[in-house]
């Protein structure tokens, strides 16, 4: 049984439901609304606008990940906007650090605890969701979005099986599908 | 049996006891997306803690779904910075109503103007010589002037305060762009904010070659003018090469320049 809620009926939601919810302009806004902070501080700190772009991403997956996994619940926009800026400077100093980064630079930055911030989740699952992200984009278009339907907007498999004019089983019987054509690219 | 042969078959044993079939599936996904009754739910975990096997489905399938989910998040950030990169003024209709509000803005402000200066002797000489700069021609366009020319067209149109907002920005990897500074400083004196103006037309008169040396130093002269700073200002005015320096400098009862 699905959510009944339409996320997009209570745009008054609290803001952690509406990212848990996936609920499109929530994250749109709080995409663009941080995103020019933190170009500015790593083009500042050596960065291209093309590892800005990157380590803003990452950042913002981790960010919506943990509201995802409740370990992080923000109370309003500042709240999510401290915490993407602190990830996303940690992600770009361990990023300077890295052994790939042979240019010795000055950059802006206090001693913090990386993991506390960044990760809460093991090394290995960390790789695992990273090896699924990539797959997940060799997918067809239909098995995309069965998937992004039922998981991302939290649509019914009524509301997905009267899409693509199928009956209820048989959406059910293509979101196994998908997904075991997902485990089997993992293994390739 | 060769060792090979014997570790494919083990593999090919634990591979197919760990599949996962549709019922196992739905029945994990229930528990996972939290739609069990909590009586199943509890039972559920119990299961759970006596079935490695069903533990490690379980976990497998949590990763799996949330790594779906990360790879739509992906896809929908790239579509969100599409458009915090290229995001275009809407055709026609918008065109139609910024026209309007730029007539309106400077319909105000020339009665405004007027109203203000008629009363002070700098500020009338400014609003005398003070004809804003046009702007640069823009062709929109994907281009990596893309951004400087749409803020311009914003400038063109009387939206200052975001052409100024956009510049900005590019001043973060272009920090000594004379041009940037120059239209910077223009758009500061069409909100009439003179002294902000000022700061950046020094930029502008402090660089060597740029071709805006002669009317920064002009508008820094106007800048100081509307401040009400007449001596100064004629420090500035006397090195710009505009036609009607002359002019105003004898209307502030200054000295005219050498030569011209």
């Amino acid at each position: 049984m699905q959510k009944n809620t339409d996320p997009t009926e209570n745009i008054t939601r609290q803001l952690a439901d509406a990212m848990r919810s996936n609920h499109e302009p929530t994250l749109q806004k709080l995409y663009t609304d941080n995103y020019y902070k933190i170009e500015k501080y790593i083009l500042n700190n050596n960065g291209t606008e093309e590892e800005t772009k990157d380590i803003y991403q990452e950042a913002f997956i981790i960010v919506w990940r943990n509201v995802q996994l409740d370990k992080f619940t923000p109370g309003n926009e500042s709240e999510v906007a401290g915490y993407l800026f602190n990830v996303a400077k940690f992600k770009w100093i361990d990023h300077l650090r890295s052994n790939h980064f042979k240019k010795i630079v000055h950059i802006e930055y206090e001693e913090g605890p990386l993991e506390i911030i960044e990760e809460t989740i093991n090394a290995a699952d960390s790789n695992k969701l990273l090896m699924v992200r990539n797959k997940y984009k060799q997918l067809g278009s239909t098995c995309k979005r069965v998937l992004t339907d039922f998981y991302f907007h939290e649509k019914s498999l009524k509301a997905i099986a009267a899409h693509f004019n199928w009956t209820e089983a048989t959406a059910r019987n293509n979101k196994y599908r998908c997904l075991q054509q997902l485990r089997t690219l993992l293994k390739t | 049996m060769p060792a090979a042969v014997k570790n494919l078959i083990e593999n090919l044993i634990l591979e197919k006891e760990n599949e996962i079939t549709p019922a196992e599936f739905d029945e994990i996904e229930r528990y996972l997306l939290q739609q069990m009754s909590d009586t199943e739910s509890a039972a559920f975990s119990r299961q759970l803690n006596d079935n490695a096997t069903l533990s490690i489905k379980v976990d497998d399938t949590r990763l799996l779904l949330l790594g779906v989910k990360e790879g739509m998040l992906a896809e929908k950030m790239k579509a969100f910075h599409l458009a915090l990169k290229t995001a275009q003024p809407s055709v026609s209709d918008l065109w139609i109503k910024r026209y309007l509000a730029a007539a309106v803005v400077f319909a105000l402000l020339i009665l405004g103007s007027w109203l203000f200066f008629s009363r002070n002797g700098s500020q009338k000489m400014y609003s005398d010589y003070y004809i804003q700069d046009a702007g640069l021609m823009t062709v929109m366009g994907v281009s990596e002037n893309y951004n400087f020319d749409k803020a311009m067209i914003d400038y063109k149109l009387g939206d200052y305060q975001k052409a100024i907002d956009a510049w900005q920005k590019l001043l973060i990897t272009n920090p000594a762009n004379d041009t940037l500074h120059y239209f910077i400083g223009s758009a500061y004196m069409a909100l009439d904010q003179p002294a902000r103006a000022f700061k950046n037309f020094e930029w502008v008169m402090k660089s060597v070659k740029s071709n805006f040396k002669m009317d920064a130093y002009w508008y820094a002269g106007l800048s100081l003018l509307k401040q009400g700073e007449q001596e100064k200002a004629s420090n500035y005015i006397r090195q710009s090469d505009n036609s009607k320096k002359d002019e105003l400098l004898a209307r502030m009862k200054l000295p005219a320049t050498n030569g011209d």
